[in-house]
């Protein structure tokens, strides 16, 4: 149904609002004194923060190298 | 306020836009095609955010399809923005198709207007099909302190004369800021014995007291996740008072005769016919109380300064008895102009009483005559003044001289007493009367509102 640009351009964008949610997420506890986070939660979310970084950097270098042979 | 669920598999983002999204209304979290389905099962909800993509699948697709199955609107976030996709989900029965960037970026911008105006939709249609007023002012202060109770949870203390609609408010209230499918308890406390109202309110274990021959889930429980509305809070003994705002704000509390801890998480709601400070200073109403259940306070006008209810009112309660009763345009200003001692339970009264008699037509002929003269003409303030307007010799003709010299004492000694904040040496002193005087009128007055009772 997609054509593999169409999917990468899915899953860049996936990963940015990924990195943007886990962002918010952090601002919103470091702002609320309501908000609350295990410990586990945090290295959980941390985990999830570099994994999807990666996944990222590939993204866009997979991104440049098409647009580049293009 | 809106019931919304979000439909999205990347549980960050869902967290971040439910985040956003609960400042509207009640959010609900699914990840997948069968969650969605779960909570439509379980709720009615007025908008439904989508995710196309649900872990690697585009089961996004048959969420549109239940919710428009449900007569839920469906709107997709997603980060697909392939055109074929886009008119697929619009046939489907999408209303709005956002890119979760843009959303992420900015939501005021991009959403928050769009929700904004379907809560005004909803507030407009609650207004509109149930009544509760019409009165501009109270409107807007209603729908402040429901906003206050939905997103702080903020306790509601509301003060109003008798039968003026507090519980009506109280209904409106909860039905808006938790939802019409969560408990509503009212607990009508002056109707409850006084060794009765603990049990009832805390529950207790079978043999707890004698006459417990079960257990009882006490009222404080049932409300849970929904809202606990005590009527009539001086009718409650201040040790119970006491009690309740250390369950207010534990949130827990143990059952009569049980050791063992209840949760019960609720909107609280608390009311009271009388002046505030009068009951403090009795002792009837603890001041820790007030102040703890009193985050924001509605003061509900009386039926006589909403002059602008009384029409919407009589029309709404002829429409419930099922007549086709006919009103005169002169009944309803007066109607509009008579002072409601009882107010809106009044009106109710006297609308019933027309419609069980078979009256085709409430006309001036036949309205009690406490009602015409107990009638404030328009930019006068006092029924005396009613007596001048209408002609003194027009009153005496109908009603005699006696009955004029009752009449204007009744309603000088009722001008004066309010005027002295109900204080009897001075209002005496004021009018140059003797102690029997006013007793005399005073007695008169008791009458006339026996009378008064008894034509209700």
């Amino acid at each position: 149904m997609f054509t593999d640009k169409e999917k990468l351009l899915h899953d860049l964008n996936g990963n940015i609002v990924r990195l943007g949610s886990i962002f918010n997420i952090l601002n919103k506890i470091e702002n609320s004194k309501d908000q609350e986070i295990s410990k586990n939660e945090m290295n959980q979310m941390l985990e999830d923060a570099e994994q999807t970084a990666i996944l990222l950097n590939n993204d866009i270098k997979t991104f440049i190298s098409i647009n580049m042979n293009n | 306020m809106l019931n919304i669920a979000v439909i999205e598999d990347d549980k960050y983002y869902r967290k971040d836009i439910a985040g956003h999204l609960s400042r509207f209304g009640k959010v609900d979290e699914g990840k997948s095609l069968s969650d969605a389905i779960t909570l439509f099962d379980a709720r009615k909800y007025d908008i439904v955010f989508i995710d196309l993509n649900l872990s690697g699948k585009m089961e996004g697709l048959d969420v549109i399809k239940e919710a428009v199955k449900r007569k839920i609107p469906p709107i997709v976030i997603t980060g697909y923005t392939s055109e074929k996709l886009v008119s697929r989900a619009y046939q489907l029965g999408c209303k709005h198709y956002y890119n979760k960037l843009d959303i992420q970026n900015s939501f005021e911008e991009q959403m928050a207007p769009f929700l904004r105006s379907l809560v005004y939709k909803q507030e407009d249609d609650i207004f509109s099909n149930s009544f509760v007023t019409r009165n501009n002012i109270l409107i807007k202060n209603i729908k402040l302190v429901t906003e206050q109770m939905f997103l702080k949870n903020n306790k509601v203390f509301i003060t109003g004369e008798k039968g003026v609609g507090k519980t009506t408010i109280a209904k409106f209230i909860h039905k808006f800021s938790t939802g019409s499918m969560d408990s509503f308890i009212h607990v009508d406390i002056p109707t409850l014995e006084n060794n009765m109202i603990e049990p009832l309110l805390f529950g207790y274990k079978k043999g707890a007291f004698a006459g417990a021959s079960d257990d009882f889930k006490g009222l404080i429980k049932q409300a849970d996740k929904g809202t606990l509305f005590l009527d009539e809070i001086s009718s409650l003994p201040p040790s119970l008072q006491k009690k309740i705002i250390k369950v207010v704000e534990d949130k827990q509390f143990y059952p009569l005769g049980s050791d063992q801890l209840i949760k019960s998480d609720f909107r609280f709601i608390t009311s009271t016919n009388e002046n505030v400070e009068g009951l403090i200073e009795s002792e009837r109403l603890r001041p820790d109380f007030y102040f703890m259940a009193k985050d924001v306070e509605l003061i509900i006008p009386p039926l006589r300064e909403r002059v602008e209810d009384v029409r919407p009112l009589v029309d709404h309660y002829i429409n419930k008895s099922g007549t086709s009763l006919l009103v005169s345009n002169d009944s309803l200003k007066l109607l509009e102009n008579y002072r409601w001692h009882d107010n809106v339970r009044e009106l109710k009264k006297l609308i019933h009483s027309f419609c069980n008699c078979n009256t085709e037509m409430i006309s001036l002929i036949n309205l009690p005559e406490h009602v015409i003269e107990n009638t404030i003409p328009s930019g006068q303030s006092t029924p005396l003044a009613s007596v001048y307007t209408k002609g003194i010799s027009n009153f005496i003709k109908k009603h005699g001289l006696k009955k004029l010299i009752e009449t204007i004492e009744i309603e000088s000694f009722k001008e004066f007493y309010e005027k002295n904040h109900f204080h009897y040496m001075n209002t005496l002193e004021e009018l140059h009367i003797s102690r029997t005087a006013g007793y005399r009128i005073k007695a008169n007055i008791k009458k006339l509102d026996k009378e008064r009772h008894l034509v209700h």
